[in-house]
């Protein structure tokens, strides 16, 4: 697409209508222009962006199970039986979950090393790897709380074993095991912290870090490789 | 710019890649290779929809149980601190990456930051895969086939419904046909009518004849989970796993000698060798004691009774089946069918002697 085209686009019409209400077309414009480098047009400079569409992807899907999963001691397994097995489509929602969260932890990894391989985390950077960082450790946090959801033998496994890790913590590990449940052994307590984490604050994190990620990638572009 | 002395080659001189902006070209192979990975995770759902086990607390009492423990909970306890403190350090490590490699260029220092962590990363991997693998112990039990994590499926299956991944309509007890998939290869267990005829354990206990597909199970009497020799023959520990109501995953209720008492078990699972006396087996041993008492049609609703509310525990097995007694309570047992009073006739026939 030539210069000619974009130039179309910036003078289309919805975007004059959209820019008289909400002064964005300077941003639309400028982010169409934003230069990519050379070094920079290789797949493996789309592991981030990857791993933002399986993020949405989760998003979606999350959403839509959300709408279906009880999240009781009681209540939990069997609803993700009926979810499986008598929500329309339900089965494929929560296959694609279910992979979407498998693919954007290796993606994630993925990105953060080819990030830590090409030097990108230098000086003027360093901020915005601790945020990405911070985004891994929030994503393995998604990840291990949504195998908890299903309150199944994997997921009562798991919760175990984070509350027993937790517990080995030399002088703080009561008070951190106690954050997650308050009965030992684990009890249906840890379900509700699990969820609490998976569907609200977990997701207010990685929103505010998403944010902060990309505006600094917008801002400072994309490092050129050591 | 300055003319060039020589001649200039023929050769096509490669030009140096410029800048693009980001819109279209980047824009849309970002597109291109997003969508066609949402249509791989959506391949990927269509062939393996994702599973999930055994609700670990189905009763909702806040008292999950798991019969398999992993992990942590067979290392000691110094090893499981070391492992944190390692997995911590990592993480922080990850965090001061930009303070320990400064400057514009990699140095030898970053270098040798970039071996370490990889050297942690996959060590960390490793461990945690051996954890989980070599330390896998299933609860009270070391016998149980697949017991690494995520087999449990070869047996047990997930949820009974339509988008089971394996097509096992099994819930708790496990249906023959998966013993089968791995005992095929033990003459005593091909055919299952093995156990057409009486037999006599080692302890002198017999074992009743007629076993009846569909009815009986092979997990009604063994127990996958238990060691070898316990698993043809329940030991004392079974047992008392079985009284104290530990035993809810695996059915474990073979036939107990008389002076043993009955463990607590669910109402369905009572049908699955105790037949009811007047569809068959054990039917004319009821109708002989009790001639004018033959029910019509089928059991009076149960609600939300089990057995033992009307009948008495077992007390007597053998080849003639099993008697099942009414219980001291059993003047209340009209009364608890609202019926008192009522045609006797509605539910029984009555047995005129000579006709």
């Amino acid at each position: 697409m030539s210069e000619a085209t974009r130039k179309k686009i910036g003078d289309s019409r919805w975007l004059k209508w959209l820019d008289e209400r909400l002064r964005v077309k300077r941003w639309v414009v400028e982010a169409m222009r934003k230069p990519v480098h050379p070094w920079a047009r290789k797949w493996y400079y789309c592991l981030g962006g990857l791993t933002l569409v399986t993020f949405l992807v989760l998003v979606v899907t999350g959403l839509i199970l959300l709408q279906h999963y009880r999240p009781t001691p009681s209540g939990a397994a069997e609803s993700i039986g009926y979810i499986m097995n008598d929500v329309w489509l339900g089965w494929l929602v929560r296959g694609i979950h279910h992979w979407a969260a498998n693919v954007m932890m290796v993606l994630c990894v993925a990105h953060m090393i080819r990030v830590f391989l090409t030097g990108a985390y230098k000086k003027p950077r360093e901020l915005n790897w601790i945020a990405g960082v911070l985004l891994l450790v929030t994503t393995v946090g998604f990840y291990v709380s949504g195998f908890v959801l299903p309150w199944d033998q994997r997921g009562f496994e798991i919760a175990s074993a984070i509350v027993g890790a937790l517990k080995q913590i030399p002088l703080v590990g009561d008070l951190l095991a106690g954050i997650v449940t308050s009965v030992t052994p684990v009890g249906g307590e840890a379900l509700g912290f699990f969820f609490d984490n998976h569907v609200i604050v977990l997701p207010l994190v990685i929103f505010i870090l998403l944010l902060f990620h990309f505006v600094m990638i917008r801002r400072q572009g994309i490092a050129e490789p050591l | 710019m300055a003319k060039p002395l020589s001649k200039p080659s023929k050769r096509k001189v490669k030009e140096l890649p410029k800048d693009k902006p980001f819109f279209p070209d980047f824009a849309m192979f970002e597109l291109l290779v997003g969508l066609i990975l949402v249509v791989l995770l959506v391949i990927a759902a269509l062939i393996w929809p994702g599973v999930a086990g055994p609700a670990a607390d189905p009763a909702g009492e806040g008292k999950p149980e798991s019969f398999i423990f992993h992990g942590f909970h067979t290392l000691p306890g110094w090893l499981v601190a070391v492992g944190i403190g390692l997995a911590t350090g990592f993480v922080i490590l990850l965090f001061f990456i930009p303070r320990l490699d400064p400057g514009d260029r990699r140095t030898v220092k970053a270098k040798r930051v970039t071996a370490v962590l990889g050297g942690l990363f996959i060590l960390g991997w490793l461990g945690l895969y051996a954890a989980y693998g070599f330390f896998a112990v299933p609860q009270g039990s070391n016998n149980t086939p697949g017991a690494e994590w995520g087999l449990c499926y070869r047996c047990h299956g997930y949820w009974e419904g339509p988008r089971n991944p394996l097509g096992i309509a099994a819930r708790g007890a496990v249906p023959d046909s998966n013993c089968m998939t791995c005992h095929l290869d033990d003459p005593r267990l091909v055919n299952y009518f093995s156990h057409a005829q009486e037999r006599v354990t080692a302890e002198g206990e017999k074992i009743p004849a007629g076993l009846f597909p569909g009815v009986h199970r092979c997990s009604d009497c063994h127990n996958p989970h238990a060691p070898k020799a316990d698993a043809v023959t329940p030991g004392p520990t079974r047992l008392d796993r079985m009284r104290a109501g530990g035993d809810r995953y695996v059915f474990d209720y073979r036939r107990t000698p008389a002076d043993e008492t009955h463990p607590s078990l669910p109402m369905s699972t009572c049908f699955r060798c105790h037949e009811f006396g007047f569809r068959r087996g054990g039917a004319v041993e009821v109708y002989r004691q009790f001639p004018d008492m033959r029910m019509v049609g089928e059991h009076p609703p149960l609600g939300s009774r089990g057995c033992l509310a009307c009948h008495d525990e077992l007390t007597e097995t053998g080849a003639g089946g099993v008697n099942c007694l009414f219980t001291e309570a059993d003047g209340d047992v009209h009364g608890l069918y609202g019926v008192q009073g009522a045609d006797c006739t509605a539910c029984h026939t009555v047995t005129v002697p000579g006709e």
